[in-house]
């Protein structure tokens, strides 16, 4: 498979089809890989693959120049996906070299996010490196840990976030790494109104969180790149999963899955739909 | 100032009996990290355990620390400084880099305006430091000269567990006090030998290792190196790096307000982000590439410029935290080879 | 040890609003012993506060010269002057300082003193020509070059009519092109252009220049053109501060600290930086 991606990576950047392409080499932490950037042929020799290929690159997209090829598996496919939905990016400007993969690893044990693939060969690609592989139903229940949460007395559940979210040290690593966060200013740094205090506390932690959650209602597509990169090993996957639960349930709406598609946040229209409520 | 030593038992009522009258912080273990916490009893300790998640600095520079508070009625406003407590505190079984990481702390809150705030913490604190019984993958300590697992920089007392005991190494006078205090749980020092064993197995624990010479002279001349670009083309820009790095000390200062009180508050806040430098109408760091160059460059040659300290001790926390795997080891390598 | 960041609080006795969007405040420390040994010297700066909103930097804008007050004059651009620019004689604010070093006035006794300033860039540059005027016989020809970008954007006006009638100052006004109107009597044209036609000579001479970063590169480049040497340029310079004390990090542009080891410099030191700011 390597050997594949290399070449046709090598090939996108001789025949100038792309600028760059983004791929992942060896890391130098544990077991760990690497975003890496080529720009020649000579730097997709650093390129490699394997189960520890767990970044979501898709976060690159919007910050690159130029005509941008790119290493996707089917989960980071869907962030692409949401990232040409949301008029980021222009679908011809991205080459998708999509890989088919059958589940990455942190630190050894399988990703979450794989005991429930839906896309072990992405939906949309330009180029596939390695054969089709078959998504089967998971057995398992993805929202396992969201009913856990659910199952709580309102006490019980405002306790635990609060104990949880007051770990925060508010450095944005999961804001910073999440695909979807592209504003160029958050609404946590603007001083002109300041919605949220700089001092790290519960409260304050607790209206960072709950406002991010929102903002990623419809629109996150379950990568869970927020709790890999979070530090202080915050669950964030639990509220990310609680938003795309709640939008599955009342708009029956999956992001990441149809480029054509308008996400929910964006496709509400009181007159159409007279009956719908609003996200809130 | 001789050496002692101290058993583990005697070690937990040394603990316990500081515990009774002065703050004792030390790593606790919370869920599935180590924290520097507030204990009240020799049961919290955990001394074995890995690096602590976030560095000691935070019991010196709390991530949000009250400067002032206010009342405001009309026209008049009162100031209500902010007290310290004034309490001595003890650490204990702070790894040798963090503590490593004070000094370096010292210079800038010490210098010309006096950081009465960290100052005064720093003035009342003792630190019990302990030779790392585990080195994590991404320790670099030993790169530095003046540390290593078993270095006594910016510790005043330094503990090596030799077995049933601890051999204790006095540093400095207050650390003795704390010896004079308790003297009848300390013996006379024995096994130096096994210490010497324990302290060499530490240091050559440590498989990471940068060579910074030629660095500062590298970093003289490449501001305007392409290199930055290429070398900072994965970070994403978040500041777990400086939040978690034991020199890293820039701040902020906010005010908060609920109905007439307020209090003005400084928060860590970190060269990563772009607001840090954002001025209205004008930014001199428009791309992450100058943010990144910032932070390595006031490291290793802006502080050395202005306080003969490398602001780095080796610590790996950076290495450990960062979601892309941005090694600064390797960073150091490419811009000397560069 | 003493709280560094705790602020004098002090009280508004005069609003003069000198521009659509900037202002001058007279300001006077509420505790007697303050407002009594307050001491400054021109080009330093302080940390202003409205509490419970928070601190911005700017300059001292009055003279040391001029005891028992201070001024300052900010524009209304972020989240505290926004605030700031809306109190009312009588309100109180915080203020620490003075910070940063100063303008080095004792070197400049005995030589021609050249001022080139810009917008609101006129206030650190104010400070010290009152010093100066205030001590007129220990410097030689006062030039004052002036510029904003329209006629209501120039500060300081009744000063300005001050300064045009004195017979000790050659004062020169001017507005950008099309900022001017047809009464306008001073001159049109960019404040560099002018400075090359007004051409002091360089012989003994000091300029001391501040005003948006864009102007004060075209003039150091037009000092450079008429001979200038690099020590002769002295201007002050404007990082995001935030403490004030070397602390914080913010303003740190190479090795040093701009709200310490500044904000004045010459343009030979400045030369030195890294270019990043």
């Amino acid at each position: 498979m390597i050997e594949d991606l290399k070449e046709k990576a090598k090939e996108l950047l001789t025949s100038k089809k792309v600028d760059v392409v983004i791929g992942y080499e060896a890391g130098t932490y544990k077991d760990y890989a690497s975003p890496s950037f080529a720009k020649t042929a000579k730097d997709v020799d650093r390129f490699v693959w394997n189960k520890n290929c767990v970044n979501n690159l898709a976060i690159y997209i919007t910050k690159a120049k130029g005509k941008v090829g790119i290493i996707a598996k089917g989960c980071d496919v869907k962030s692409i996906i949401g990232i040409i939905q949301e008029n980021q990016i222009n679908r011809e400007d991205v080459v998708i070299i999509g890989i088919a993969c059958d589940g990455v690893e942190i630190d050894g044990e399988k990703a979450d996010k794989c005991n429930f693939c839906d896309v072990h060969t992405p939906k949309i690609y330009d180029i596939l490196i390695g054969d089709k592989i078959e998504s089967k139903e998971s057995s398992q229940d993805k929202y396992k840990e969201v009913a856990e949460i659910e199952n709580k007395s309102p006490e019980e559940r405002w306790k635990y976030w609060k104990d949880t979210l007051s770990k925060c040290i508010r450095c944005y690593a999961c804001r910073q790494v999440c695909p979807l966060c592209y504003c160029d200013k958050c609404f946590v740094d603007t001083t002109v109104p300041q919605w949220i205090p700089m001092s790290v506390n519960e409260d304050n932690n607790m209206m960072f969180h709950m406002i991010r959650a929102y903002h990623m209602a419809s629109r996150c597509i379950g990568c869970g790149e927020c709790q890999r990169a979070c530090p202080m090993n915050i669950p964030l996957n639990i509220l990310s999963k609680k938003m795309t639960k709640e939008v599955e349930e009342m708009f029956g709406y999956t992001p990441g899955v149809d480029i054509e598609a308008k996400p929910a946040i964006q496709d509400f229209n009181k007159k159409e739909d007279p009956d719908k409520e609003f996200i809130m | 100032m001789a050496d002692k030593l101290i058993s583990k038992e005697d070690l937990n009522t040394l603990i316990d009996n500081l515990a009774k009258d002065i703050d004792v912080f030390a790593p606790v273990k919370k869920g599935d990290m180590y924290l520097y916490s507030k204990i009240s009893s020799s049961k919290d300790i955990s001394l074995n355990g890995k690096n602590t998640k976030k560095p000691l600095k935070e019991v010196f520079f709390g991530q949000s620390e009250e400067l002032i508070s206010f009342k405001t009625a009309k026209k008049e406003i009162e100031i209500i400084e902010s007290e310290e407590d004034g309490k001595k505190r003890v650490i204990i079984g702070s790894r040798p880099c963090d503590a490593a990481a004070l000094p370096i702390l010292d210079e800038v809150f010490g210098w010309d305006y006096k950081d009465s705030f960290y100052l005064d913490k720093r003035e009342r604190t003792t630190i019990i430091s302990i030779t790392c019984n585990e080195v994590e993958e991404s320790c670099f300590c030993t790169s530095f000269g003046n540390i290593s697992p078993s270095s006594k920089e910016g510790s005043d007392l330094l503990l090596t567990d030799i077995g049933e005991s601890f051999y204790v190494e006095v540093v400095t006078d207050k650390g003795d006090a704390i010896i004079e205090g308790n003297s009848n749980l300390f013996k006379k020092a024995e096994n130096i030998s096994q210490k010497d064993k324990r302290q060499k197995e530490a240091v050559e624990k440590v498989k990471r290792r940068v060579e910074l010479e030629g660095l500062k002279e590298k970093l003289d001349i490449n501001f305007e190196d392409p290199i930055w670009k290429e070398i900072s083309q994965k970070c994403l820009g978040c500041a777990a790096c400086t939040y978690l790095c034991p020199t890293c000390h820039c701040f902020d200062i906010q005010d908060e307000m609920k109905k007439s009180t307020g209090k003005r508050v400084r928060n860590w806040d970190s060269c990563a982000f772009g607001h840090f430098t954002q001025m209205p109408g004008h930014q001199p760091r428009t791309e992450q590439f100058q943010r990144f160059r910032q932070r390595v460059i006031h490291k290793f040659k802006y502080y050395v410029d202005k306080f003969n300290k490398t602001a780095c001790v080796g610590c790996g926390r950076c290495i450990e935290n960062c979601p892309v795997n941005m090694d600064i080891t390797k960073v150091i390598e490419k811009i000397v080879s560069s | 040890m003493e709280n560094i960041y705790k602020p004098y609080i002090a009280e508004i006795k005069e609003i003069v609003r000198e521009t659509s969007d900037t202002t001058t405040f007279k300001l006077e420390f509420v505790d007697e012993e303050v407002k009594k040994s307050f001491d400054f010297k021109a080009g330093q700066f302080g940390e202003y506060s409205v509490f419970g909103v928070g601190e911005c930097t700017f300059c001292i804008a009055s003279s040391p010269t001029r005891k028992g007050y201070i001024e300052c004059s900010f524009k209304k651009v972020g989240k505290v002057t926004s605030v700031l620019y809306d109190l009312n004689v009588g309100d109180k604010i915080g203020f620490r300082g003075p910070y940063g070093n100063w303008f080095p006035i004792d070197d400049m006794k005995g030589k021609n003193l050249i001022f080139v300033g810009g917008g609101i860039g006129l206030a650190p540059l104010r400070s010290l020509i009152w010093n100066c005027l205030d001590n007129r016989d220990d410097f030689k020809d006062i030039t004052i070059i002036y510029g904003a970008r329209s006629i209501n954007d120039l500060v300081y006006k009744n000063e300005l009519k001050e300064w045009k009638e004195r017979k000790d100052i050659n004062f020169v006004v001017t507005v950008d092109p099309g900022g001017e109107d047809k009464d306008w009597k001073g001159k049109v044209g960019f404040v560099p252009t002018v400075l090359e036609e007004v051409s002091p000579s360089k012989k003994n001479a000091v300029v001391i220049t501040c005003g948006p970063p864009i102007m004060i590169k075209f003039v150091v480049l037009s000092l450079v053109k008429m001979g200038f040497s690099d020590e002769q340029i002295v201007t002050t310079l404007e990082m995001r501060m935030k403490c004030g004390l070397g602390k914080c990090g913010r303003c740190n542009i190479g090795n040093v600290y701009v709200c310490k080891d500044g904000p004045v410099f010459t343009y030979k030191e400045i030369k030195q930086f890294p270019a990043e700011f």
